[in-house]
């Protein structure tokens, strides 16, 4: 393998895990930018959000094997469901201090996990891809049919839900109950349904990330939990509430990972990357992307 | 005066703490000695053999039933309960029933360690699983040690009974009999280029030790070392690096899981050589993760699997009808344990925890699921492992060869 | 009346106090003195973390690696080079303090959500280290054969005996605390949470003040590291875990954050349930989740704002009834 073809190959698999990130971090920045609220249970969405669509892809209720397809639709449609149940749940909680915020989303993060792990047990199973499981080579630079799915689905996901928030009149509402909660409900804007919307977006984002990602990684009760604060890490590094943002923090903290492993030192590749976001947070605190300005000092 | 509704909560607080687990208010009479001139005046007295049975013996289980391990404390509780549930049928320890309490630690080596005082001071328990997880188990060593109580495990790293304590007892072997074999049987097929990628919990970072201890009385050194940390999923920075140095054996000190995604993460990534490992990869967790990618690949196993011979035969029957799952590794071995405990039960004259640790150190020639245990002194029972193959998405044993 | 309420107010601080003194020989069994010994550990962490965060407004969530630098200070000092406990304990507190004032340099440039992940993020990062520097930490095995302390002879070697180490220690704690929290600190630290610009407009020195309520956090949690350390006698890093800080941040939320009782009561409150829930087993954390849930939407000021609003209903009932009587004598 040539250098450069090293390069590619340690790059792919970073955009791979990066636009996994990515998705779970959109769905921070939605509920954030909506709802002025961090979801800390989003790592448990994205675990929910798997197992409501390889459940039915699965078999594994009724023995029914539906298409990866259109198990991947009843994924999304489920966490959509959830979305709105989660919006009102949180509508209390969007007035409190941050940190009773996080206690209260990591406790029903807790009751997700827990309740998943009592349903299905905590082994979990592994599910096989839909596509040919023989990589392609491209210029020396495998790539496995599944991850290109991964990051071609979750790109146009990206491209979609922006084009969704800049160009339609619901997104345009929306971006405006979410610059201005009290204006827009006064121009008549039903705002808390367009929270419920935000939301029910950045769950099937969630969703979506897990279904894609489930038969390269493997699906259990736990797969949320770093996933959860890598997502959370990646959203806070692109600014927090950005959406261009999200997918620009998921990216660049797949792709330090993968970096700081290949050519770094795969021990320390965590520190690696919480350290560099932390320069980077000292260096813009408003994240890489920051549209949102944030209290400063 | 808020402060003062705070005192009376507080109060009440303490005396509820006071009162946990007997849940009777009234405060008991200064009976017991509280301040105990040494460990051994504390050490529970329970029923003894002539004294007819008032209480049933105990054994305590502390394991990770809830949370991410929580496979292991119910494997761990369903071949403990299976082996005393036969036993009892049977009629018991001395003409005494026995029963299993079990402990959830959610594998938190704080938890852990509080429970495992519970265990000791309150229960009067007659020994203690604890833990599968290795930072628990040592976490809980230092109490059990204290109180004379014999505790069993079968977690796999090698310091669990290099911490001095004549009450620890593991009933599988320790970490490097699983990794030497492979070693040494991929270095006797010729191989000399081997590359290791291992977690960084106390499990893979003693799996890597070891394989590597192995490599060198082999005079060889890996021709590269990575890890990850538990819960990653991509690897593709780890093995690209790898695959620059072009090994002929991949070894993989990991959880199931990560032994599965790694496995086929390295054949995706166009490695076709052997790939290796130990009890992580025994497993059918490993070969559903992997898929095509487990073909071929190297394990070692303390259970020679569930068709092995006659024993094995009826602990599958047995465990089935009675689990309605397949058991696995960790229900034989602690069925294993269990069962050479009752032995040191039935021995132990008079029936304290101190006299079955002596009977469980004087075991020898049993003959279990795992093979022949022979404890020694520092807790260690048996050292064989089952060398084999992924065949067809098997788990296939090679012939032994000692 | 008030007369009577002081009278009243010492014979309880009396009898809590006769209480915890005679703990240990009340309890039914050991078990009973390890959870107050544990109580007491989470204690130091909960009181040091409410100070940082419930008076100065400083999250510090890297609390779960700073009781680890205190706890992994004084297991080397005591095991390499047989530094005994009361050298090891300000030592250990020192150590944590001082990381802990690095651990609160980004709070000059990033506050709210973004403080609250870069102290997760270096709290993780120090977790790595001791899981990584094998030389010096002992990596992911831990570190065993800690020693009970000994003073001049006579061995703390029990629950017992420690018990009473650990009561002294929340003790001075806690007066400490409020002697931090009532003084010219205390109101340079409320001035820094409730308005960051105005504080700094008043003249107050907030970058000092800042790294102060992070090395304040720090010294409690190193004081607690060297209690867990040489009471367990074992220690490893998967302890010294951001979970850890999440279980500190839930108690003085549930107590009540900027209180210290707040801090009493919701640790007391957490462990104990923590028993009671043990019945649930599987369900346990559920139960867990629910009740954070119901706590922090029905209680958002925590337990202590429930003794507030009881406190005030009976002042104006105290108000009410002495109104009542001066209008019966007026009539």
């Amino acid at each position: 393998m040539s250098v450069t073809s090293i390069f590619f190959q340690t790059l792919i698999g970073g955009i791979g895990i990066g636009s996994l990130y990515a998705l779970v971090a959109l769905g921070y920045s939605m509920t954030f930018r909506s709802m002025g609220l961090v979801n800390f249970a989003q790592g448990s969405i994205y675990m929910v959000g798997t197992y409501f669509g390889i459940i039915w892809y699965q078999g594994m209720v009724m023995n029914l094997h539906v298409p990866y397809a259109a198990a991947f639709l009843i994924g999304l449609l489920c966490n959509a469901l959830l979305g709105i149940v989660l919006e009102r749940i949180f509508r209390p909680l969007a007035k409190l201090d941050l940190m009773l915020m996080l206690l209260a989303t990591i406790g029903l993060g807790f009751i997700l996990d827990n309740l998943f792990t009592i349903i299905f047990g905590a082994t979990g199973f592994a599910v096989n891809s839909p596509l040919p499981n023989t990589p392609w080579i491209i210029f020396g630079v495998r790539v496995l049919p599944q991850m290109a799915l991964l990051i071609g689905v979750s790109f146009s996901l990206m491209i979609g839900n922006q084009l969704f928030l800049s160009r339609t009149k619901w997104g345009r509402a929306m971006r405006a109950s979410a610059v201005d909660y009290e204006i827009a409900r006064a121009m008549g804007i039903p705002t808390n349904r367009m929270n419920a919307l935000a939301l029910s977006i950045g769950c099937m984002m969630s969703a979506a990330a897990g279904i894609l990602a489930a038969p390269i990684v493997y699906v259990s009760p736990s797969m949320g939990v770093a996933v959860g604060l890598k997502g959370f890490a990646a959203a806070i590094l692109g600014g927090l509430g950005s959406v261009p943002g999200a997918i620009a923090g998921g990216l660049v903290y797949g792709v330090l990972e993968a970096l700081s492993a290949g050519y770094i030192s795969s021990t320390w590749t965590q520190a690696i990357a919480y350290i560099v976001m932390v320069v980077v947070l000292m260096v813009k605190p408003s994240g890489i992307v920051g549209e949102i300005t944030v209290e400063k000092v | 005066m808020r402060n003062k509704v705070l005192y009376v909560l507080l109060a009440l607080g303490l005396v509820l703490g006071a009162c946990a687990p007997q849940a009777t208010p009234t405060a008991a009479p200064p009976t017991q000695a509280p301040v105990a001139t040494s460990a051994a005046a504390t050490a529970a007295p329970a029923a003894t053999a002539t004294q007819a049975c008032a209480q049933p013996v105990k054994i305590a289980i502390i394991g990770a039933m809830s949370g991410t391990n929580a496979s292991l404390g119910n494997w761990m509780t369903q071949g403990v309960t299976l082996a005393v549930e036969q036993k009892n049928k049977a009629g018991g320890v001395q003409g005494c029933q026995v029963q299993v309490i079990t402990y959830d630690d959610q594998a938190d080596p704080t938890t852990s360690v509080g429970l495992a005082q519970k265990v000791a001071t309150q229960d009067n328990a007659m020994a203690v699983w604890a833990t599968t997880n290795s930072n628990t188990a040592l976490a809980d060593i230092p109490i059990f040690q204290q109180y004379k109580i014999p505790q069993l495990t079968n977690g796999t790293n090698v310091t669990i009974t290099q911490q001095g304590s004549a009450y620890i007892f593991r009933v599988n072997p320790a970490g490097p009999a699983y990794e030497t074999p492979v070693v040494n049987y991929l270095v006797k097929q010729g191989k000399t280029k081997f590359a290791i990628i291992g977690d960084n919990s106390a499990y893979g970072v003693g799996e890597t030790k070891y394989q590597t201890d192995a490599l060198k009385a082999d005079n060889l050194t890996p021709l590269d070392t990575e890890s990850y940390g538990i819960n990653d999923k991509d690897f593709t920075g780890q093995l690209t690096k790898i695959l620059q140095t072009q090994p002929d054996v991949l070894l993989l000190a990991s959880s199931e899981v990560a032994a599965g995604l790694i496995a086929k993460q390295a054949r995706q990534l166009g490695f076709t050589g052997i790939i290796g490992g130990g009890s992580g990869l025994a497993s059918p967790v490993f070969i559903s993760t992997a898929g095509s990618a487990a073909e071929g690949a190297y394990f070692t196993s303390p259970y020679p699997g569930n068709d092995a011979n006659d024993a094995t035969r009826a602990f599958d029957a047995a465990y089935k009808a009675r689990w309605g799952a397949d058991p696995e590794v960790h229900g034989a071995n602690t069925y294993d344990g269990t069962n050479m405990l009752l032995m040191a039960m039935d021995n132990a004259h008079p029936l304290t925890p101190d006299n079955v640790a002596t009977e469980l150190h004087k075991i020898c020639n049993y003959q279990g699921l795992q093979g022949t245990f022979c404890y020694n002194q520092s807790g260690e029972g048996i050292n064989t492992t089952f060398l084999g193959v992924v065949k067809n998405g098997q788990l296939t044993y090679l012939p032994t060869t000692p | 009346m008030r007369k009577i309420t002081r009278i009243l107010r010492w014979i309880l601080i009396l009898a809590v106090a006769c209480l915890m003194l005679v703990l240990p020989w009340i309890a039914q069994n050991r078990y009973q003195v390890h959870i107050a010994n544990n109580i007491g550990i989470w204690l130091l962490l909960s009181l040091g973390l409410n100070i940082a965060m419930g008076y100065a407004g400083q999250y510090n969530l890297a609390l779960g690696a700073l009781w680890g630098v205190g706890a992994y200070t004084a297991a080397l000092l005591q095991t390499r080079l047989g530094v005994p406990f009361w050298i090891n304990l300000p030592l250990s507190i020192i150590a944590a303090a001082v990381i802990a004032a690095f651990v609160g340099l980004p709070s000059f440039k990033v506050r709210s959500h973004y403080l609250a992940l870069v102290t997760i993020a270096l709290g993780e990062a120090m977790n790595l280290v001791l899981v990584n520097e094998v030389p010096i930490t002992g990596g992911a095995d831990g570190i065993g054969h800690i020693q009970m302390p000994n003073f001049f002879g006579f061995p703390i070697n029990n629950d017992e005996r420690y018990y009473y180490i650990i009561l002294i220690m929340v003790i001075l704690g806690y007066v400490l605390g409020r002697q931090i929290v009532s003084h010219r600190i205390g109101r340079a630290f409320r001035a820094l949470r409730d308005d960051f610009q105005a504080a700094r407009a008043m003249g107050v020195n907030t970058g000092f003040y800042q790294i102060l309520a992070f090395a304040i956090s720090g010294a409690y949690a190193g004081a607690a590291g060297a209690l867990y350390a040489q009471l367990n006698t074992y220690i490893s890093p998967d302890i010294f875990t951001f979970n850890s800080a999440l279980i500190v941040l839930t108690m003085i939320l549930v107590g009540g954050m900027g209180s210290l009782p707040g801090s009493i009561v919701g640790t007391v409150l957490l462990l104990v349930l923590n028993e009671y829930l043990q019945v649930f087993q599987r369900w346990q954390l559920v139960g867990y989740g629910i009740a954070i849930i119901v706590v922090v939407l029905f209680l958002p000021g925590g337990v202590v704002e429930l003794a507030r609003k009881f406190g005030n209903f009976r002042r104006r009932w105290l108000a009410g009834l002495s109104k009542g009587k001066s209008d019966a004598e007026a009539g």
